[in-house]
């Protein structure tokens, strides 16, 4: 068995990681439907109509980035991305292991909060919700 | 991230003027007074790219069979980390002090908290 270590595992909007990270969840919440008739004698049917896919990605405040990390989006970006309306506010996004199948779709934010004390460094929690089809499936390249 | 916390406390209480004190890692290698020993554990925190800072109690102990010797030896160090180790690779304050005599020999010892960024 080799489980996958959680640094490898890669939330990215538009090709870019999100600065300082140190957590990614991924939540995959199926929509359900209820039926009930006199036939079923009481015993309720599920049937799942689609899913509710989110993210919540937690990490350092990270102003400035050093040189050469052009593939990473600052605290100012992220902000930006969640202060955006219309179509504007929706991104690509990937999701994936260093291996196997990726996740892939656009996404919105949903939340962006930042947490800061007089002791450690300043966090910040950012919310997305994918908007439209997904695709999972192991990536060309 | 390499840790620096230890070669720079001891090129920085070597680079004090007018300081002729041994300064050891753990324990003395010599039986004279005074002396003084330091030892820490490095806590690496680390993102999803790697250790962005290094963080640890460093303890710092003052030996002398005098205490006014060992106190002001301690306070000088303390002005030297407070002063030298607090830029943009390094915070520094002073944690706790406190002051034993076993034998007649004192002990005065500062914890310094440290964060290598």
């Amino acid at each position: 068995m080799a489980a996958e270590l959680g640094y490898n595992i890669a939330f990215k909007i538009g090709g870019k990681t999100l600065t300082g990270r140190t957590q990614d969840d991924f939540n995959i919440t199926p929509i359900t439907k209820e039926s009930i008739t006199k036939d079923d004698a009481g015993n309720k049917n599920q049937q799942i109509t689609g899913q509710d896919v989110t993210f919540s990605c937690q990490g350092l405040v990270v102003l400035s980035l050093a040189s050469g990390e052009t593939n990473k989006l600052t605290r100012d970006e992220i902000v930006e991305m969640a202060l955006a309306t219309g179509p504007s506010a929706v991104y690509a996004f990937t999701y994936r292991p260093s291996s196997g199948k990726q996740l892939s779709g656009n996404c919105v934010v949903t939340g962006y909060s930042e947490s800061s004390n007089s002791e450690d460094e300043a966090t910040y929690t950012v919310d997305f919700k994918t908007s439209g089809a997904l695709t999972f499936a192991t990536p060309n390249s | 991230m390499e840790d620096l916390i230890g070669t720079t406390v001891t090129s920085t209480v070597a680079a004090i003027e007018n300081l002729t004190l041994p300064f050891y890692l753990y324990e003395a290698e010599e039986d004279s007074y005074p002396y003084a020993v330091y030892y820490y554990t490095p806590e690496y925190h680390s993102t999803k790219d790697g250790v962005y800072k290094i963080a640890t109690d460093l303890t710092l102990q003052v030996y002398s069979q005098d205490f006014d010797e060992a106190f002001s030896l301690a306070q000088t160090i303390e002005t030297a980390l407070i002063q030298g180790m607090n830029d943009t690779h390094f915070r520094t304050r002073l944690s706790t002090t406190s002051k034993e005599c076993v034998e007649g020999i004192w002990n005065v010892q500062f914890v310094y908290n440290i964060i290598q960024i």
